[in-house]
């Protein structure tokens, strides 16, 4: 169900977390799960600057109206043209590897060299709950390296299937 | 009423089950709605006392075997609802799924609390645990006295849950074959959650854990938060050093979650229902290894660590109410299908008549 | 302990808190000794609160190597693998603490800790198999050890049972190995992995032609120190009974690590120390007998005019990187160089001790780590597990030894690993890609959990040439001699390279696995790699990685002549100084050698012993 027709406290919090699910492939649901939500909210405010999340937002707000509730395309979407735009492209794909492994990765030269190259700016694993909370490792049916640990003899189970909602 | 039939001795053991089981998802709401990092005495310690509860639904299991009964635990019937009562007890006390928070401690103080000096053994409407327990003690004593050992300790050996199967915290499980090992295991169940001949610790040397504070006062540390010294009794309180506690760092559940109540957000509904299978898993993994193969426990270990991340997951998620409170977990009965108790009650259907005339 | 300007004594001095130092001060404190043990790293990790620090460091690590949960000390620097990995041939890297001369990267590290490198170990234990003892003998290669397996086969159980070791016998039993009545492991063998359950399936009957023989293939569990199910019932240990085993849990929290839990993260750090490290041996010296003493290094052993050792200086640090303070020297009746075989080496050299035979320092050697890796049709459940929990034992010995290294192969559980580094680069060349949301999500779920990884560690030959050195052109930030590596293999040992691709091309073909989903060659960047032309005329561009097995470089031997220690890993130059650990080894085999050195050292602390009386 698409967060635009809900009735939200914050709108800048669900549309990040709507344009989360859309970069992911992981639900709201398991987005809040994580506990991650109001961190990576502040990430790229923190090292780059409100401005450049507000107009990923807004961008994102484009997509989702042209998307029209079709999820399909919404990807797609995101996937090509999103990514795709010089300056919004570096800051989705790092806020999904962000999702993905918890961690900032420096931007592209390319794209320092156009804004400026912000001090916050270098590869960082953002905290432990971050690793601990890598999604990557969900969707390949496992669990981050020292953490979440599925307990004696779990490895000797065949593995569970991927669900993907 | 005393206990003075081995079908009613069987009834009261079945209830003992039931009655520990009930006490597990209130503390584990409570632990792992406590934020990750945060509260880690807190956690230490309510994390003990779930490890000493799984023990007791062990003992309990064990008891029951012995005199050939057979434990129920995935059973619609069987598997506690909340908000509820602690089974056959006198009803004063509803227990509740509450998050981390000094209401949820209060409760937990109210179900451990030990009875007092005197009070009556009690298999029905009993007001402590305790009292519920010295009935079923009393009923171990006058049956083997009226029948003889070999006629009420007739269960399959085979069955008994040993020391080999279990391991961790919370102590070695006591295999029941006579009424001395039976007194035994009483003991160690009502000294672990009430304390040892009106002490705040819980005498388990004798079982090989080093001497700990009874589930009672461990609770009463968070509540006052203040630790006890070993020389402190029930009369004097906790007198040691400071117990820090924040009660801040805990996600806000909304109290009793209902998995019906999130039909609109298949989201969250797909992460509650997957929990409740997690959960029903457990009660299944346990109902296999208390009914013959007590080697399946080892299957339980990976059940356990995945219901507490799909739990702590569902503990951080808004339910998008002002009042800023999170899902949580439900703990409800999901029945696997094809089960041949599936039909009865299922999780959020009508509280089913308690039925009267099984063994 | 003693008064101020005058010098402390002790029976015994142990210099390093790994594996060897920490069984030489258990069993000799527990004889009654008073013990020195001297470590350069930092004084941190026996409580569980330093430690739980070890493990969010690793968390946060960008490039999670061996060595990253141990913040680098400015004080006692150890490798790191990145810094080796930068080290292209003949272009010695001097970023990194090691330098090294080539011509081949010495590609493994260890650690200085508390400790040890059996913090970052992966915990596998196997015994040698009766010819690693004696190849010149069987095979005309290398040398003999003066022991042989039937010698150490009671100081195995004993430190199988000190350290506590997860196997079954009857698996344990091949290539000769054998083990005394009565005897079992204290553990039972680690659950095997669902990927091993199907690696086992798709070798059943398949056997591997070498040299004109045929050998099995078979897949069996791996013995590795690391808590699982304890035996019950009573068990002989080297002529004791035992009653059973209570699995030791972490060094500071006894209730966390009785089993382990599948954190996959072995190597380079167990969360709850259900894997074996030297914490848990030091946490049972006595305390009354055994002085531990961190942020020590020593720099120096003095030699008496007898050509006994008549003092050790070492210089402490309170803060890193602030210098350290001048030489201490401290005396003992017996002196115990525990500190790896690349840090005896070091101080040997430095001190100018015990090398009549000139051997110190020489026939390092290492098991070059070399990897094969498959896309498996199925889903075998990758990145669960210890890091392996089977392998294939059978070519660890044969004929073919006259021609050609052996090798043990590791069942991978942790995808391709070393060889890409998942996830994180997947999800980087996917997004690249423009692939996001689901199907994103869907495309990592539908491969990574099929990869397959073989790890083949390769034995090398003893060879004078390559060895560690020390010189003042290369000193750290202290002042202090930095190891300086020559390092190179020998054709047996790429040619058993060569035989590894042939060997895993085979049992992935067996798995139906087509030929564009097997891999061997590794992605460039990968430090060195060298063109080897192999005996059937072909071209290989080979590489490898180091499996941190550093042997040899202060051997034993029969004679003074050409070897450093004496069978009890006494030195043949100073009555009174043990050099002890892995460098004693004449050659490497192809078991992990952690294991064998412990074995080998509490064998020499009866002769500690009987030297103290």
């Amino acid at each position: 169900m698409p967060t635009s027709d809900r009735a939200h406290p914050d709108g800048a919090s669900a549309q990040f977390v709507a344009l989360s699910v859309a970069l992911t492939g992981f639900s709201e649901a398991e987005l809040h799960g994580t506990g991650m939500v109001p961190t990576y909210l502040g990430v790229i405010p923190s090292i780059v600057g409100q401005r450049h999340q507000d107009l990923l937002l807004t961008r994102w707000r484009n997509l989702a109206r042209r998307a029209a509730g079709d999820a399909e395309l919404l990807e797609r979407l995101v996937g090509e043209e999103l990514l795709a735009d010089p300056t919004l492209g570096p800051l989705a794909v790092n806020l999904a590897y962000l999702w993905y492994m918890g961690q900032w990765n420096q931007l592209p030269a390319t794209w320092r060299a156009v804004h400026g190259a912000f001090a916050g700016d270098t590869t960082f694993v953002i905290s432990s709950q971050a690793w601990e909370e890598a999604l990557a490792y969900v969707a390949i049916g496992s669990h981050p390296p020292a953490a979440k640990q599925p307990g004696f003899g779990s490895w000797a189970l065949p593995p569970a299937d991927l669900e993907v909602p | 009423m005393p206990i003075t039939s081995l079908a009613s001795l069987e009834r009261h053991l079945q209830w003992a089950i039931q009655l520990e089981l009930t006490t597990i998802p209130p503390y584990l709401c409570a632990l792992y709605s406590i934020k990750d990092g945060h509260n880690l005495p807190a956690q230490a310690l309510i994390r003990g006392v779930v490890m000493e509860e799984m023990l007791h639904v062990t003992l309990a299991a064990n008891l029951l075997n012995a005199i050939g009964g057979t434990p129920r635990l995935a059973d619609a019937d069987v598997v506690p609802r909340y908000p509820g009562k602690l089974p056959h007890s006198d009803g004063k006390l509803t227990v509740k799924l509450l998050p981390f928070s000094p209401a949820a401690i209060a409760a937990f103080r109210a179900i451990e609390h030990p009875a007092p000096a005197g009070a009556r053994a009690q298999g029905h409407a009993y007001h402590t645990i305790g009292q519920f327990y010295e009935a079923i003690a009393d009923g171990f004593r006058r049956l083997v006295k009226a029948k003889g050992a070999r006629a009420v300790f007739r269960g399959d050996a085979a069955r008994q849950v040993t020391p080999t199967h279990y391991y961790g915290a919370g102590g070695e499980p006591i295999v029941v074959t006579d009424l001395e090992s039976a007194l035994h295991a009483i003991a160690e169940i009502c000294e672990q959650g009430e304390g040892f001949d009106g002490t705040i610790h819980d005498d388990d040397t004798q079982f090989g854990q080093p001497d700990e504070l009874a589930h009672y006062y461990r609770f009463t540390e968070i509540a006052l938060g203040r630790s006890y010294l070993p020389s402190d009794t029930p009369r004097s309180g906790p007198t040691g050093p400071e117990f820090l506690v924040d009660w801040d760092a805990a996600y806000p559940m909304r109290p009793d979650p209902k998995m019906r109540r999130w039909k609109d957000r298949p989201d969250v509904h797909a992460l509650m229902l997957a929990c409740n299978r997690r959960y029903s898993d457990l009660l299944y993994t346990l109902e296999e290894a208390f009914t013959g193969r007590p080697a399946a426990l080892q299957g339980a270990v990976p059940v356990m660590y995945d219901l507490k991340y799909r739990a702590q997951a569902l503990m951080a998620i808004p339910t998008g109410d002002a009042d800023g409170s999170t899902v949580g977990p439900s703990f409800e009965f999901v029945p696997r299908p094809g089960a041949a108790r599936a039909t009865r009650g299922a999780a959020g259907g009508r509280r089913p008549r308690r039925s009267g005339g099984r063994a | 302990m003693t008064a101020p300007g005058t010098t402390e004594h002790f029976d015994a001095i142990v210099v390093g808190s790994g594996p060897m130092g920490a069984h030489v001060a258990r069993e000799l404190g527990a004889a009654g000794k008073t013990v020195l043990v001297l470590e350069a790293g930092r004084a941190s990790g026996l409580t569980w609160e330093s430690y739980r620090s070890y493990v969010a460091s690793y968390h946060t690590a960008v490039i999670k190597e061996p060595n990253s949960p141990y913040p680098q000390n400015a004080s006692a620097p150890s490798p790191l693998t990145t810094d080796i990995l930068r080290i292209r041939k003949g272009t010695p890297d001097l970023v990194g603490y090691q330098v090294e001369q080539g011509p081949q990267a010495f590609a493994s590290t260890y650690l200085r800790a508390l400790g040890g490198t059996s913090l970052h170990w992966l915990g596998t234990t196997p015994r040698f198999v009766p010819n690693d003892f004696r190849m010149q003998k069987s095979y005309g290669v290398a040398v003999d050890w003066p022991l042989s397996y039937d010698d150490l086969e009671e100081w195995y159980c004993r430190a199988e049972w000190s350290m506590g070791v997860s196997a079954n016998r009857a698996d344990q039993a091949q290539l000769g190995v054998w083990f005394s009545r009565g005897y079992d492991y204290p553990m039972e063998r680690i659950p095997l992995s669902y990927a091993d359950q199907v690696m086992a399936k798709a070798t059943r009957g398949l056997t591997h032609e070498i040299l004109g023989r045929e050998y099995p293939l078979r897949v069996s569990s791996l013995a590795q120190a690391r808590n699982g199910t304890p035996r019950t019932g009573r068990i002989r240990v080297a002529g004791t009974v035992q009653d059973g085993y209570a699995p030791r849990g972490a060094a500071g929290n006894p209730l966390m690590g009785q089993r382990c839990e599948g954190n996959a993260a072995c190597i380079p750090i167990c969360p709850v120390q259900a894997k074996y490290s030297s914490l848990k041996t030091l946490a049972e010296c006595d305390p009354r007998q055994v002085v531990l003493r961190a942020q020590a290094i020593a720099t120096k052993l003095h030699i008496g005019h007898d050509g006994r050792i008549v003092g050790v200086d070492y210089q402490s640090y309170d803060a890193e990187g602030w210098g350290l303070a001048p030489p201490v020297t401290v005396t003992a009746d017996l002196y115990v160089l525990a500190g790896h075989a690349v840090e005896n080496a070091k101080l040997l050299l430095a001190s100018g001790a015990a090398n009549s035979s000139d051997q110190v320092g020489r026939n390092l050697m290492d098991h070059p780590f070399f990897l094969t890796w498959a896309l498996a049709n199925e889903n075998i459940g990758a990145f669960r597990g210890p890091g392996q929990t089977s392998g294939i034992e059978s070519l660890r010995d044969g004929a073919f030894r006259r021609e050609q290294a052996a090798f043990r192969i590791d069942v991978g559980n942790w995808g391709w690993d070393l060889a890409t580094f998942p996830p994180g680069p997947a999800v980087s060349e996917l997004l690249a890609q423009g692939v996001v949301g689901k199907r994103l999500r869907r495309q990592l779920g539908e491969t990574l959990p099929r990869q397959v990884r073989l790890g083949f560690c390769v034995e090398q030959l003893p060879q004078a040439a390559n060895r560690v050195t020390i010189s003042r052109e290369y000193l750290d930030s202290n002042g202090l001699f930095r190891p300086v590596i020559h390092y190179d293999l020998p054709d047996y040992t790429w040619e058993a390279m060569v035989e590894a691709i042939r060997l895993s091309d085979a049992v992935y073909a067996r798995m139906g696995i087509p030929p564009e989903h097997r891999h061997w060659q590794m992605p460039p960047g990968q430090g060195d790699e060298t063109n080897y032309r192999a005996r059937d005329g072909k071209d290989y561009q080979l590489r490898f990685y180091g499996a941190g097995h550093h042997v040899g470089t202060h051997r034993m031997g029969a004679s003074r002549t050409d070897s450093v220690v004496d069978r009890d890993q006494r030195s043949w130059d100073h009555a009174n100084l043990y050099v002890v650990g892995c460098g004693s080894f004449p050659t490497i085999g192809t078991a992990n050698p952690t294991l064998t050195a412990v074995a080998l050292t509490l064998r020499s602390t009866r002769a500690m012993l009987r030297q103290l009386r």
